[in-house]
């Protein structure tokens, strides 16, 4: 299904994995330029400074902001380009930018998966998908945040991967130390590549939640046109293809949904194209 | 077993207050103020600040300094970049920095032992302030000038420097 000027689902997809690659490479290129000497790169993706314009994980500002309880102007303003986006977008810095997301959808290519499982790795598919309550999205993001208030403990740093894996990939290379904060990572991913498909950007962590505090009506979303959809009864493929093991056609995709397309994707190539993105509710007509 | 236990328990108490790179607030104001992102010591020229370990227990991934290695030049890159406030931004002049104050062994420094030496003397970036020479010989930190950079330390002949940098934010 081919609109006029010839956007597809599937071309967009493929920029998103152009992008992906290229945060990754960005990533591994900061603290290499570091090396040889152009310093006008840096940072990771706790917090960012490209050539003067500074960007910071709004998850970490308010961690800050929860601790230190003050309101430092110049911290907030860094958060304001990520939640504009999110406001207009929702939730891509997932989908299209987030470390981790990236290395969970490779091991979940279904090329990747069949030679896992050739060696013996890789747990069954659910095939039930279901779209939680939104609570459960929240929950461990509001205990986490009141932990680090009791405690007055950072805690939030620790539980964002793509600030641990963009800080351990430019301490490794920068030569300085690495380790413990990789733990918890490694725990969680094998557990979600085995068994637990998605369990922690689902549920735990505290990037995405904040990141989904300023979706609106207005945000970007995936619509479902129940008219023109005509998979039911069979193994829908807008379910399958969904990493975070949602269901499109359903209530409550939102918050846990993060725009990513595929459904849509597979809905343009194998179904009716009863999905679309949209900015606000749309009523389907 | 029980020794080992307590020299590791004074280690972690030691290591409650790294040396921090300049315009550190207070130790405890500092660990909840940084998010860890790492801009100050990529943009460091000299390497003087590296990420803390799993030894710095809840430090873990903080910038810290250890002078002995390499120490802080003043250059005041690193404040400006700081995104939380955690190292003050408003702060640019050098000599106002405080992020430690340096001590003298005088049981190891050789001048005290009757050797000629003014390492820290002449490489002090506040020269003729933080440390003087009593009698043109003995070397002495002005604690009301020292900024704490360690470049004393770093330099010091005898092993192990017989002048150590302190830091300011003792809990």
């Amino acid at each position: 299904m081919k609109t006029k000027n010839g956007f597809t689902y599937n071309r967009l997809n493929k920029y998103r994995r152009a992008f992906q690659l290229f945060v990754l490479l960005f990533l591994i290129a900061v603290p290499l330029l570091i090396l040889l000497d152009v310093r006008e790169i840096v940072g990771n993706l706790y917090s960012i400074r490209i050539f003067g314009l500074d960007i910071a994980d709004p998850a970490m500002v308010l961690q800050t902001i929860v601790l230190s309880k003050e309101f430092y102007i110049s911290l907030i303003i860094m958060a304001l380009i990520p939640l504009i986006l999110a406001t207009i977008f929702g939730r891509v810095f997932c989908s299209w930018m987030c470390p981790y997301n990236s290395l969970l959808e490779f091991f979940e290519n279904k090329k990747v998966k069949k030679l896992m499982r050739k060696i013996g790795l890789g747990g069954k598919r659910n095939l039930y998908n279901t779209n939680p309550k939104p609570i459960y999205f929240y929950a461990f993001t509001i205990i986490f945040y009141a932990t680090t208030l009791i405690v007055s403990f950072p805690i939030i740093g620790f539980l964002s991967f793509p600030g641990i894996i963009s800080s351990q990939i430019a301490a490794a290379i920068l030569g300085l130390s690495i380790g413990l904060e990789l733990s918890l990572f490694a725990v969680v991913f094998m557990i979600e590549i085995l068994t637990w498909k998605r369990f922690w950007c689902k549920y735990v962590c505290p990037v995405g939640v904040v990141l989904s505090l300023v979706k609106n009506k207005k945000t970007l979303r995936v619509i479902h046109d129940p008219e023109k959809c005509n998979c039911k009864g069979t193994t829908e493929p807008c379910s399958i293809s969904c990493p975070m093991d949602l269901d499109p056609k359903e209530k409550n995709l939102y918050p846990f949904c993060f725009n990513c397309g595929k459904c849509i994707k597979a809905c343009e190539q194998t179904g009716n194209g009863a999905l679309f993105l949209s900015f606000g509710n749309k009523k389907v007509k | 077993m029980l020794k080992e236990l307590i020299k590791y328990g004074k280690e972690l108490y030691n290591y409650n207050s790294p040396l921090r790179p300049p315009g550190a607030v207070p130790e405890n104001e500092f660990i909840s103020k940084c998010i860890k992102c790492n801009k100050c010591l990529q943009i460091c020229p000299y390497d003087s600040i590296i990420i803390a370990d799993y030894k710095y227990g809840g430090s873990i991934g903080t910038p810290i300094i250890i002078p002995r290695d390499v120490p802080c030049y003043v250059c005041m890159k690193c404040t400006a970049v700081c995104p939380t406030g955690a190292l003050d931004n408003n702060l640019i002049e050098k000599e106002n920095v405080r992020m430690g104050s340096a001590y003298i062994d005088e049981d190891r420094c050789l001048p005290f032992n009757g050797i000629i030496c003014r390492a820290c003397f002449e490489n002090c970036p506040i020269f003729r302030k933080a440390i003087i020479l009593e009698d043109e010989f003995y070397p002495k930190v002005d604690k009301d000038y020292c900024v704490g950079c360690g470049i004393c330390e770093r330099v010091c002949p005898v092993e192990g420097s017989a002048i150590i940098i302190k830091s300011n934010h003792l809990i």
